[in-house]
C-alpha cells in the first residue's frame, strides 16, 4: 500500500497476503509505524489498496466506490476504537442505534436497548457520553459495534485508554459477545497479554508480516513436545 | 425514505446540543434582514400613501408653473380650460417681525381662493386655513412661529404691508417640509401681494396656475397638444401623475441607496455566518468520519448538517423579518418632517417575504462553502487525523462563489428593480472582496516572512495567529474592510 509523500510515494505495506476465516479471533501486533492502522483501514474497507486485492465478507472491495464500501461496512462490519468515538451530541441509546437506523430497522430502539442492558448500561440509556466514564463509553461502543450483527468486527486498541480493571472488563465483554454471536474479531493491539488471548497473532514489522502464529496450534505443539 | 428519515432524525438530534451555537451564527444576519424589511416596508407603505393621496400632492388636477406670468395667448388657452381655476404667486423675501424687531428670510405664497382643490392646508387653529384668505391676514409656518415666539394676533411685515397672523401653518398642501428650516412659508391671499410692492420687474417670482378639471377631461392628450407651446413660453405643465412619478423617482433613489446599504449589512452578517459555520463544520469532521465508518453516504452526512443550517437560517430570517416589521412602525415618526404625505404603517407582506427570502438564500449560499468540506471527509480520518483527501475541492469552491455572486445580483435586482444598479453593485462588492482578500493574504505572508526569530514570546504568538493554519485573518479583514466602506459611502 502506497501513499503520496513529498515528491514521491511512501510504501506503508507490502507483500501482505493472508486470509481470516469466519469466526476467527485474531490479533494484529507490531511496533509503532509498522502499518497496523493502515492494514486495519484496508481490511475494514475504509481504504482501497494501491496494489493487490482485498476480499471482505465475500466482496472484492477494489472496484467499489466509497458509498458502496460504506454500505458493505454497514451490513457486515463493526468497529471499536481506542478513543471510543461516540458522537457527543447523541445519548448512549442513540449512538448504539445508528447502524440499525442506517439499515432502516424498525426495531432499532428495542435491539439497542437490549444490547445496552447486556453490557450493564440499562440505566444509562439517556446519558450523553460526557456523563459516562471511560469504561462505560467503551461498553456503549461495543454495543454499537455489535448492534448490526456484523460478520466481522475490528477493534483498534480497545483497551488502550482504560485502566487495568476496566480493560479486563472490556476484554471479557468483547470475547463473550464474540463467542455468543460468532463474529470474526480482529484486534489491533500493543498489549501482549490481550494478544495472547486470541487464537492467532499476526505480527507486522516495517510494513511486512513478520510472523503469523496460530496460538492454539502453538499451545498444542508445546503440549505435544 | 429510510435514508431521509435517518437524515432528519440525526439533524434534529445533533441540533439539540448545538442550537445555541447555531443561533449565534445566524444572529449576525438578523440585523441585515431587519434593515431590509424595515426599509422596504416603509417604502411600500409610502408608495401606497402617495397613490392614495395623489391628488392632494398637487392640490389640483393640473398645474402650470413658470418664472414669468403666462402671456396673452397662453392665458387665453388656459381661460378655456373647464372647471375651477386658482392662481399662486411664490417668492422669497425678507419679513419683518415687529413683536421681536427681527427679520427672517421667508417663502411667501400668495394664493387665490379655492386652492387647494384636493387636500387641505393644515393650520392651528383649523379655521385659520380659510380665514387668511378673507383679509390682510397671514398663515405662518410653525418653525417661524416657534423660532421668534410668535402667536396669532402678532404682525408680520411683508414688503410694505403688514399682515395679522391668524394661525400657525402645520402642514398639508403647499408646506415644504424640510426646506421650511431654511425659508419658512407664509401664506397670504393673492389679492394682497401687489400691495406689498415685492413684485417688481426683475423679481424672482414663481407663477402657478391650478385647475380642477372634470373627470372626463383628457389631461394627457391636452398636455401632448400644448406642451411645446407652453415650454416655448417657459411654462411647465404638471399633472397628478407627473407629480407622483417625480416623487416616486426621488424616493426610488433614496430607497435603492438604503436597500444597497442594508444588503451590505446583510453581506457582512453572511460573512460572519460563513466563518461561524466553518468552525462548526470542522467540529463535526470526527463525527462524520465515524458515521462514514458506520456506513453513511457522504452526501447524506452533508444533508444532516445542511438541514440544521437551513432550519436555523429560516428561523433567523423570520426573526430578522419580524424585527424589521416592528422597526418600520417607528420610521414614519423619524422621517415625517421630510415626507409630503402622512404614512400609515401597515405590515407589508411583500417586504417580509422579500427580506426573509433574500436573508435565507444569502445565508445558505455563504454556509455552503464551509459545509461543502463535509463531502470530503474520509472514514480513514477516524483512524488518523493527518489523513488528507485527494479530492480537489477547487471546482466546487468556484461553483459556490459563482452562486453567491449570482444570488447577490438577483437579490439586488429584486429589491431595486434595476439591472444596471444590480450589476454594478455586485461587481463593486466582488472587486472590494477580492482586494480585501488579497490584502489579507499579503498580510499573512508578510507576517510569516518578516516575523523576527528573536521576537518576544507574546509578540511571536500574537503575530503567528495571522498565518497559522485555520487563521481568521481574511475573514476579519474582509468584514472590517467592507464595514468601513459602508461608513465611507454614508
Amino acid at each position: 500500500m502506497q501513499y503520496p509523500s513529498g515528491n514521491g510515494m511512501l510504501t506503508v505495506l507490502e507483500q501482505i497476503d493472508f486470509s481470516i476465516s469466519e469466526g476467527d479471533l485474531v490479533s494484529i501486533t507490531g511496533p509503532s509505524g509498522s502499518g497496523k492502522t493502515t492494514l486495519l483501514g484496508l481490511c475494514a474497507g475504509l481504504d482501497r489498496p494501491s496494489q493487490g486485492n482485498i476480499w471482505l465478507c465475500g466482496s472484492l472491495i477494489n472496484d467499489m466506490n466509497e458509498d458502496e464500501r460504506a454500505a458493505l461496512r454497514n451490513r457486515e462490519v463493526g468497529f471499536i476504537f481506542q478513543n471510543f468515538q461516540l458522537i457527543p451530541s447523541l445519548t448512549a441509546l442513540e449512538n448504539v442505534m445508528i447502524p440499525l437506523e442506517l439499515q432502516g430497522r424498525k426495531d432499532a430502539i428495542t435491539v439497542a436497548t437490549s444490547l445496552l442492558k447486556n453490557t450493564g448500561l440499562g440505566d444509562r440509556l439517556d446519558h450523553y457520553p460526557a456523563q459516562l466514564s471511560g469504561g462505560e463509553q467503551q461498553r456503549v461502543a461495543i454495543a454499537r459495534a455489535f448492534s448490526n450483527s456484523p460478520r466481522i468486527l475490528f477493534a483498534d486498541e480497545p483497551t488502550g485508554n482504560l485502566d487495568y480493571e476496566n480493560a479486563e472488563k472490556i476484554q471479557e465483554l468483547l470475547f463473550a459477545l464474540n463467542k455468543e454471536k460468532g463474529t470474526t474479531l480482529i484486534i489491533i493491539t500493543h498489549d501482549p497479554e490481550l494478544a495472547s488471548k486470541t487464537h492467532r497473532q499476526i505480527k507486522l514489522k516495517g510494513g511486512k508480516i513478520y510472523s503469523d502464529i496460530s496460538i492454539a496450534n502453538s499451545l498444542k505443539t508445546m503440549a505435544d513436545e | 425514505m429510510n435514508e431521509l428519515r435517518f437524515i432528519l432524525i440525526m439533524a434534529l438530534r445533533d441540533a439539540r446540543k448545538n442550537y445555541p451555537r447555531l443561533i449565534l451564527f445566524i444572529s449576525s444576519v438578523i440585523v441585515g434582514i431587519a434593515a431590509l424589511v424595515a426599509i422596504n416596508s416603509f417604502n411600500y407603505n409610502l408608495r401606497n400613501q402617495i397613490d392614495k393621496e395623489a391628488a392632494s400632492l398637487l392640490g389640483a388636477d393640473l398645474a402650470i408653473t413658470g418664472n414669468i406670468p403666462a402671456d396673452d395667448s397662453i392665458g387665453r388657452i388656459m381661460q378655456y380650460l373647464p372647471g375651477e381655476k386658482a392662481v399662486e404667486k411664490e417668492l422669497l423675501s425678507m419679513a419683518y417681525l415687529p413683536s421681536t424687531n427681527e427679520t427672517q428670510f421667508v417663502r411667501i405664497k400668495a394664493v387665490s381662493s379655492g386652492f387647494p382643490f384636493y387636500g387641505k392646508i393644515k393650520s392651528r387653529p383649523e379655521e385659520g386655513a380659510e380665514l387668511f384668505r378673507n383679509g390682510q391676514y397671514a398663515l405662518v409656518d410653525e418653525s417661524l412661529m416657534i423660532q421668534h415666539d410668535l402667536h396669532p394676533g402678532d404682525s408680520i411685515r411683508l414688503g410694505k404691508s403688514f399682515f395679522e397672523i391668524v394661525a400657525t401653518l402645520t402642514g398639508g398642501v403647499g408646506s415644504i417640509g424640510l426646506s421650511s428650516a431654511v425659508a419658512p412659508t407664509v401664506f397670504i391671499a393673492e389679492n394682497y401681494i401687489d400691495s406689498t410692492g415685492l413684485i417688481q420687474p426683475g423679481s424672482l417670482v414663481n407663477y402657478a396656475y391650478y385647475f380642477k378639471l372634470p373627470a372626463s377631461f383628457k389631461i394627457s392628450e391636452w398636455k401632448k397638444e400644448y406642451k411645446n407651446l407652453f415650454e416655448a413660453g417657459n411654462l411647465r405643465i404638471e399633472s397628478i401623475q407627473d407629480r407622483k412619478s417625480n416623487l416616486n423617482r426621488g424616493f426610488d433613489f433614496l430607497n435603492d441607496f438604503l436597500n444597497l446599504t442594508a444588503i451590505i449589512a446583510l453581506l457582512l452578517g453572511c460573512l460572519g455566518v460563513a466563518s461561524g459555520i466553518w468552525i462548526y463544520a470542522r467540529s463535526k469532521y470526527r463525527d462524520i468520519a465515524l458515521l462514514r465508518c458506520l456506513g453513511i453516504k457522504a452526501m447524506h452526512a452533508f444533508w444532516i448538517y445542511f438541514i440544521q443550517i437551513a432550519i436555523t437560517a429560516m428561523v433567523g430570517s423570520i426573526a430578522g423579518a419580524s424585527l424589521g416589521a416592528f422597526i418600520q412602525f417607528f420610521l414614519p415618526t423619524v422621517f415625517q418632517e421630510f415626507l409630503p404625505v402622512t404614512v400609515d404603517t401597515a405590515i407589508s407582506w411583500k417586504a417580509l417575504v422579500q427580506g426573509c427570502t433574500v436573508g435565507f438564500v444569502m445565508s445558505i449560499l455563504f454556509a455552503l462553502i464551509p459545509l461543502a468540506s463535509l463531502l470530503q471527509i474520509s472514514p480513514l480520518q477516524i483512524l488518523r487525523q493527518s489523513f488528507e483527501t485527494s479530492a480537489n475541492p477547487g471546482q466546487r469552491k468556484v461553483l459556490f462563489y459563482t452562486g453567491i455572486a449570482a444570488g447577490l445580483l438577483l437579490s439586488t435586482w429584486w429589491l431595486t428593480g434595476h439591472w444596471m444598479t444590480s450589476i454594478l453593485f455586485t461587481l463593486a462588492v466582488v472587486v472590494l472582496y477580492v482586494i480585501l482578500y488579497l490584502i489579507a493574504v499579503m498580510l499573512s505572508r508578510g507576517a510569516k516572512k518578516l516575523l523576527p526569530a528573536g521576537a518576544a514570546f507574546s509578540l511571536k504568538q500574537g503575530i503567528s495567529n495571522l498565518f497559522r493554519p485555520d487563521n481568521q485573518t481574511a475573514t476579519i479583514i474582509v468584514t472590517i474592510g467592507m464595514g468601513t466602506a459602508i461608513l465611507q459611502v454614508w
